[in-house]
């Protein structure tokens, strides 16, 4: 069976409207044509921006880790970052990805430095982008997306 | 690998069900959590202006126009110093605001990491502003079906007090408005007051309290969506209130369920293969919605359904095969069976196959079939929806 998401075009759809000024997903990306972005949270941390994250899922540039709290409080979310990135790495060939987290990852201090240079070694190039509603580093406000 | 979504775009998480719920009635929700919480979309055209023009993060209290979900502000310093404080500044400001009939405080997952203690915040704010406060205990890590279970739950627990039973009443539980529009709403209790039933209160739709506190005088409860089984479990508990599970959708559906909520039996679905591996069509949804779709399929012939969700399913409500999926990977090893001949379902789960695909409206989602809006089913209007979707793909 044919497993390639060209397919998805044949249904008609729209863009989810104008994207407004401000902080746009994808601006992460701009630049970096060869990137994925990965983005480590609970599913609730989805609300902000989801349809955007949708369109890049869609495009084959975003993927979403989703560890549940058990894997949070054991610290098993540390490797599932790296493999997930691993996964990804093998399966798109892609080695370059802009990693994007939730407010659980800074709650826990998670040492993001050490998840770079582990898949340095793999030939895997990591970016961190800091966007954190915990830490009031996110500046977002205005949007408007789904819930948020 | 598994909680890695490569293609299918995540869904509305436990937390927006709560929402979704509670800003539907003239209650007050308070969640927990650092950022704070808009319309969603099914108010989206009737949010004006910015949110500082609405007052809001910005303005004074977190407040966005109508909307009764709020949120606590929780910085990092409250980490540490606990986010009592702010959950009481915001029920006053909240309380201020809406003069709501009860308080429903919930935890998203920053929040629920530091385990605050909202039981005894939500006796606090009952005291103090002598509303009902309840809990209702989420993380942001579940699906919207199990948000809006757990909400309706807490709501009937605040609610409601045993009333003497009025014959041939019926309460509608789950008709949220994720999966449910009012006009599905709406033609639900027009069917069931055509047979003879009265509608006392639709749990998930636009309600208020004093509506919902009729409730315990039903003499039946439908289910018409799978969030709407754990407060059916709750009523009967307390209340001996029979419940009768299933979505009605299609015309056969209905009569069965019409009699079932006469006789108050409950019938067993058996259309489903014994291995999955069997399968010739699957529905993927909301269980309820696709147990009535499999029915009218069944109706039409096909067979060896398969229904199957990433949502919420109650075990005893689940045929054969039917399964509740974990995994991405698990769904795509799925399409690859031979056997298969249709799916219907979110078009974000087609993942680039060509089986043939009948796209089924899911407000849940950020993708394509988000814009389908939720349509009735009720009565015939399944069967046409099926059978003009089934000619199109020469299935007929």
């Amino acid at each position: 069976m044919k497993m390639n998401h060209e397919n998805m075009e044949t249904f008609q759809f729209e863009r989810k409207g104008k994207r407004r000024g401000g902080f746009s997903i994808h601006s992460l990306l701009e630049g970096k044509p060869q990137a994925m972005l990965l983005f480590v949270g609970a599913l609730s941390c989805t609300r902000h921006r989801g349809f955007q994250m949708g369109e890049l899922m869609r495009e084959g540039r975003m993927a979403v880790l989703c560890p549940t709290a058990t894997d949070f409080a054991t610290g098993r979310y540390l490797y599932q970052i790296t493999d997930a990135m691993r996964e990804l790495s093998e399966k798109r060939h892609v080695n370059e990805f802009v990693l994007m987290y939730g407010c659980q990852c800074a709650l826990l201090s998670t040492d993001f430095d050490l998840i770079r240079q582990e898949l340095k070694e793999d030939g895997i190039q990591v970016s961190i982008h800091e966007h954190c509603h915990l830490c009031r580093t996110e500046n977002d406000d205005d949007q408007r997306g789904r819930g948020e | 690998m598994k909680r890695l979504w490569q293609w299918i775009s995540p869904c509305m998480s436990d937390v927006m069900g709560f929402q979704a719920v509670v800003a539907n009635t003239d209650g007050l929700g308070i969640v927990d959590d650092s950022s704070t919480y808009k319309p969603m979309h099914y108010e989206r055209e009737k949010m004006q202006g910015r949110p500082h023009e609405r007052g809001g993060h910005h303005g004074k209290g977190g407040h966005f126009g109508n909307l009764r979900v709020i949120s606590s502000h929780i910085e990092e310093t409250d980490v540490i110093q606990g986010t009592a404080d702010k959950l009481m500044q915001a029920a006053a400001n909240g309380v201020e605001q809406f003069h709501p009939s009860f308080v429903l405080l919930t935890s998203a997952p920053c929040a629920s990491m530091i385990g605050t203690d909202l039981a005894s915040i939500a006796d606090e704010i009952c005291q103090k502003y002598q509303v009902p406060a309840g809990v209702v205990s989420l993380d942001g890590q579940k699906d919207y079906l199990y948000g809006i279970s757990h909400t309706l739950e807490a709501m009937a627990k605040l609610l409601l007090a045993k009333k003497e039973t009025i014959p041939g009443t019926v309460n509608l539980l789950g008709c949220h408005p994720v999966d449910w529009s009012e006009e599905m709403t709406d033609k639900t209790k027009h069917w069931l007051e055509s047979q003879g039933l009265q509608v006392i209160s639709c749990w998930g739709a636009k309600t208020n309290a004093a509506c919902l506190q009729e409730a315990s005088a039903a003499s039946v409860n439908l289910v018409v969506n799978i969030s709407g089984l754990r407060v059916a479990k709750y009523m009967k508990e307390q209340f001996d209130i029979p419940y009768v599970v299933g979505a009605p959708f299609g015309k056969a559906y209905c009569e069965d369920l019409l009699a079932q909520l006469q006789s108050l039996t409950s019938e067993n679905i058996t259309c489903s293969p014994e291995r999955i591996d069997q399968t010739e069509v699957f529905v993927i949804g909301e269980q309820l919605q696709a147990n009535a779709i499999r029915f009218a399929l069944q109706k039409r012939g096909f067979k060896n359904i398969c229904v199957c969700s990433f949502f919420e399913m109650d075990k005893a409500l689940m045929a054969g095969a039917d399964k509740k999926l974990v995994s991405e990977d698990e769904w795509i090893n799925l399409l690859k069976s031979s056997q298969l001949q249709l799916v219907i379902g979110d078009m974000d789960y087609r993942i680039g196959t060509e089986i043939p695909w009948i796209a089924l409206a899911n407000q849940s989602s950020y993708g394509p079939s988000e814009r389908l809006s939720p349509f009735s089913m009720t009565s015939e209007d399944l069967d046409q929806w099926l059978d003009n979707n089934l000619n199109q793909l020469n299935l007929k």
